[in-house]
């Protein structure tokens, strides 16, 4: 008896080995930049590459190296993972392995979901990426399943059913695995969902938690609803990957607005909608949670990526988590404790006139009061938000945060709530956007100061709305997309154009960069879709996905 | 095409039993100004190839590769496809003007002269494919030419002016004819070619994918050599009966994978002398045909593309690799290069389709579909 224990105890060890990434690969991500391993390059989510080889001076010798059609017309917002010269790509359809170096395919497996899917999805049918981990490519599906598949070959190996689409769930976030736990969220706030986090075992799939982020009767915060059963359709999505800190073993995890929009049937601060909360990936348990908008009536989302830096404020260096939010303010937080540092306005804001440092709470203006009294307003910024989910950059050595926003101003007005239908529309309000003309700034891409949310520079973004996530590099470059089909670099400390290259459709994805045989190379995905898809501005820009990927001329 | 005011279009379907045609439009109204169809009707020039009855009705002849153009001469000349079906059994005779060339006048339609390259056609061997216009050396005399890589496996160069056969050479393994006699212009058909028409399964050299497929050559006036992505292939083939039915498949062959040799190419990229046929150079490939067409450019240089989706550029004198990028899909499209603002780009259409696509089905499956332009120059200084 005794003997058999210790050699399956071995057995174990020995498979342990053999699987890669491990638990240590993903926390030491970015230190072997021939891999990307992490959703955000590296759990704080700095989407910062120390690479240099690609730089300012040379940056003009930037050409693709190789593309791959995806086969898909859905749109593609995914990071790619890469791992010891494979690159793992994920879209609504389909994941795919790709030699890195050669684009050439390794294999591919669909994603079978049943087609009238897309009808309980509010912002595109897509998907944002992988998690690698023990041998395994994790992802979520349209239709609300988590799966795990062979990295080797794309065989399913498990898959668990997170929500039942037809109530209005969908999952389109990458999956994050913070201490041995895979944690998947939920989308769905436009839909009447109820969310929370999940953590599952990724060895074998099994369900190992749920933390509902809308608490129920008898839990902690249940009292922030009224009625009652408000809580039931509250909404507070996830649908942003989380960041983990491995030291303070927390995990930071965005939730999205409360719902229905109009807050007429739910009274209170409708915990923990419109907050960030601090996870412990083993449980779920919530150590502290930060509400940046009780009681929000904006979709106010505060799932944006969180990132992590450890910044010196008011002389001290400080374990931060800091957030540019949908609302126009940016948050620095101490993430061990969740205190408040900073939270300024990164842009034109009217809904509040400020965050009151001493409770944490925006201060709502005369247009918010105006609103909440039956009027419809002019509402800054949009409500698509200061920023949109295309993830920012922190560059430790700058400690200046790279962004992509909006300008603009919807026009707003809270309408009677009709009752719950499954798999509906649950919002109650009208809102249309401020016009984008090819002479509009459609939105900035800023170097940002973080505790006084003060640019240091702005390029202003014409005709368009931002579209991609931005990487910042050692070689003092920004790498960004457009949905016109551009991939662009900028000089980051100026904000200079210095390179761009047409791609075959609309760029609404996130940049990253790797090196394999000692050659830099840069890959992002393209293929109009997420909202953009929705938007008529565009006409001329196809329907279409591929990867690039791009390399100095040698 | 548009020639001397004319558009000019033809027509696909010998597999569904159609009788092809050419028509002249309008170009400002589409308004049409004649139809050539290349299977003549009972009474016209031509007929007396064909079996009494209706079977020309059903004849093929499709025409479905642009013809080129000598606007001095002010003849078009357009090759005709297979005759149908490909089981010749039920339309004994050479059934004109299948498997031939046309010259023909682009205001009226007329046909000016004709060659048939293969008389009463059975392997699907369309004399669709370009045929290339080019004044060159013929036994010491300039001669107004047209050349031809024919899908049964010969070259073929053709008086533009008159019609008269020039040379008809091998550039592929042929097992079907011994040679082209050169007096009546006919293929002499071998052995093989008799026990098929008996009713016997042979292996037919070059397979029905042809010596060469519809990916178009390039002719380098300069070097005189023709450049040319090529097929080296067998298949088994035999008749078997076959009935007309209205939008459905209309052949008669059994078409069936022949077993491959090891290590033996299954195509090539090749420079060709024209009158010989010899090979100036070859690269062996010997995974998957090449179907896009060749660019050649006084640079020096070939540009065509891989299934695979890889555009390549090689050394016209030696077939060498010199430069690839692999674009999003496979290509099976033309490349072309021009100026602008005094800078030289190179384009080509990537997106894998075509028939190939069936043909190498587990060996293209990592091969995405999607189309897409690429465009390419020389980086800025």
């Amino acid at each position: 008896m005794h003997r058999t224990f210790i050699g399956i105890t071995i057995a174990l060890a020995l498979v342990g080995c053999a699987l890669n990434p491990g638990a240590s690969d993903l926390v030491n991500d970015g230190r072997n930049t021939d891999n990307v391993l992490t959703y955000g390059m590296g759990y704080a989510q700095n989407r910062y590459s120390p690479l240099a080889q690609i730089n300012k001076t040379n940056v003009k010798r930037l050409v693709p190296v190789w593309s791959l059609s995806m086969e898909n017309d859905f749109g593609e917002q995914a990071q790619p993972m890469i791992q010891d010269g494979v690159m793992y790509v994920s879209d609504a359809k389909w994941t795919v392995a790709i030699d890195a170096v050669t684009g050439k395919r390794l294999w591919r497996t669909a994603v079978e979901f049943d087609p009238g899917t897309p009808r309980i999805v509010c912002c595109g049918v897509s998907n944002k990426g992988v998690a690698l981990y023990h041998g395994k490519v994790i992802r979520t599906t349209i239709d609300a399943h988590v799966i795990a598949l062979d990295q080797k070959n794309g065989q399913l190996l498990w898959k668990q059913k997170v929500a039942d689409w037809t109530q209005g769930y969908s999952l389109t976030l990458a999956p994050l695995i913070a201490n041995g736990v895979v944690v998947t969220g939920c989308s769905g706030a436009e839909f009447g969902a109820r969310c929370f986090l999940d953590g599952w075992d990724p060895d074998t799939g099994a369900h190992l938690w749920r933390r509902y982020t809308v608490p129920g009767p008898g839990e902690k915060g249940h009292e922030t609803w009224n009625p009652s059963e408000s809580y039931l359709h509250g909404g507070a999505s996830t649908w942003i990957t989380g960041s983990y800190d491995p030291e303070l073993d927390l995990m930071y995890w965005g939730t999205g607005n409360a719902a229905p929009y109009n807050p007429e049937n739910r009274k209170g601060d409708n915990l923990y909608a419109a907050s960030i909360i601090a996870v412990r990936p083993k449980t779920g348990e919530i150590v502290w949670h930060y509400q940046a908008v009780p009681n929000d009536i904006y979709d106010w989302d505060t799932v944006w990526e969180i990132i992590l830096a450890d910044i010196m404020v008011e002389g001290k260096v400080r374990k931060v988590a800091m957030q540019m939010n949908r609302n126009g303010f940016l948050y620095v937080l101490d993430r061990a404790t969740g205190e408040l540092l900073s939270a300024k306005a990164f842009t034109q804001v009217n809904w509040a006139t400020h965050i009151d440092m001493k409770t944490g709470r925006p201060v709502e203006s005369e247009v918010s009061k105006r609103l909440r009294a039956g009027e419809r307003i002019q509402l800054y910024p949009s409500i698509r938000g200061g920023k949109n989910w295309m993830h920012a950059a922190f560059n430790p050595h700058t400690g200046l945060l790279y962004a992509a926003t909006n300008e603009g101003y919807s026009n707003y007005k809270l309408i009677p709530v009709e009752p719950f239908k499954p798999g509906f529309r649950y919002q109650a309000v009208e809102a249309t956007y401020s016009p984008v003309t090819p002479a509009t700034v459609g939105g900035y891409i800023q170097a940002i100061d973080p505790m006084t949310a003060k640019p240091k520079w702005r390029t202003p973004l014409m005709g368009e709305l931002p579209g991609s996530a931005v990487l910042v590099t050692g070689g003092g470059l920004l790498f960004t997309g457009k949905h016109s089909g551009e991939v662009i670099a900028l000089d980051a400390d100026s904000g200079e154009q210095l390179w761009q290259f047409r791609t075959t459709g609309g760029v609404n994805a996130q940049p990253v960069t790797w090196t394999r045989n000692g050659r830099q190379y840069v890959t992002i995905l393209s293929g109009i879709g997420g909202t953009a898809s929705q938007r008529r501005g565009m006409p001329d820009v196809p329907l279409g996905g591929a990867v690039w990927t791009f390399a100095l001329t040698e | 095409m548009v020639a001397n005011g004319v558009l000019i279009t033809g027509i696909s379907g010998a597999e569904f039993g159609i009788r092809g045609f050419l028509d002249g439009l309008d170009p400002e109204t589409g308004k049409q100004l004649w139809r050539l169809y290349t299977i003549p009707a009972p009474g016209e020039k031509g007929s007396e190839t064909w079996p009494a009855g209706d079977a020309y009705l059903r004849g093929g002849g499709s025409t479905w590769i642009t013809g080129s153009y000598d606007p001095e001469l002010d003849l078009v000349y357009w090759g005709v496809g297979n005759a149908g079906p490909w089981a010749p059994a039920g339309r004994p005779g050479d059934n004109l003007y299948t498997a031939s060339v046309l010259a023909i006048k682009p205001k009226t339609g007329e046909i000016v002269w004709h060659r048939q390259l293969v008389p009463n056609e059975m392997f699907d061997l369309d004399a669709t494919w370009e045929w290339i216009l080019a004044d060159i050396d013929v036994k010491g005399v300039k001669r107004k030419v047209t050349m031809h890589l024919s899908r049964g496996g010969f070259l073929y160069v053709i008086d533009r002016t008159n019609g008269e056969l020039l040379a008809a050479e091998p550039f592929e393994k042929i097992n079907w004819a011994t040679h082209v006699d050169m007096k009546t212009g006919r293929p002499v058909e071998s052995e093989i070619s008799k026990k098929v028409r008996a009713g016997e399964q042979i292996e037919l050299w070059p397979s029905q994918w042809g010596a060469k497929n519809w990916a178009h050559a390039a002719f380098n006036p300069e070097t005189g050599l023709l450049y040319a992505n090529t097929m080296h292939n067998s298949r088994y083939a035999q008749f078997e009966p076959v009935e007309y039915k209205v939008g459905q498949r209309y052949v008669g062959l059994k078409n069936l994978p022949a077993p491959r040799q090891p290590g033996l190419p299954i195509a090539h990229v090749d420079a060709i002398e024209p009158l010989t046929g010899k090979h100036k150079w070859r690269v062996p490939i010997m995974d998957i045909p090449h179907y896009s067409a060749v660019l050649a450019t006084a640079g020096g240089l070939l540009f065509t593309g891989k299934e695979t989706g890889e555009f390549i550029a090689l050394d016209m004198d030696s077939g060498k690799t010199l430069w690839q990028f692999q674009t999003s899909s496979g290509i099976n499209a033309q490349p072309i290069t021009f100026t602008h603002k005094g800078r030289q780009y190179v384009a080509i259409q990537s997106g894998i389709g075509g028939v190939n696509v069936a043909r190498m089905g587990e060996q293209l499956k990592n091969v995405p579909r999607g189309g897409s332009v690429w465009v390419f120059a020389l980086m800025d200084q």
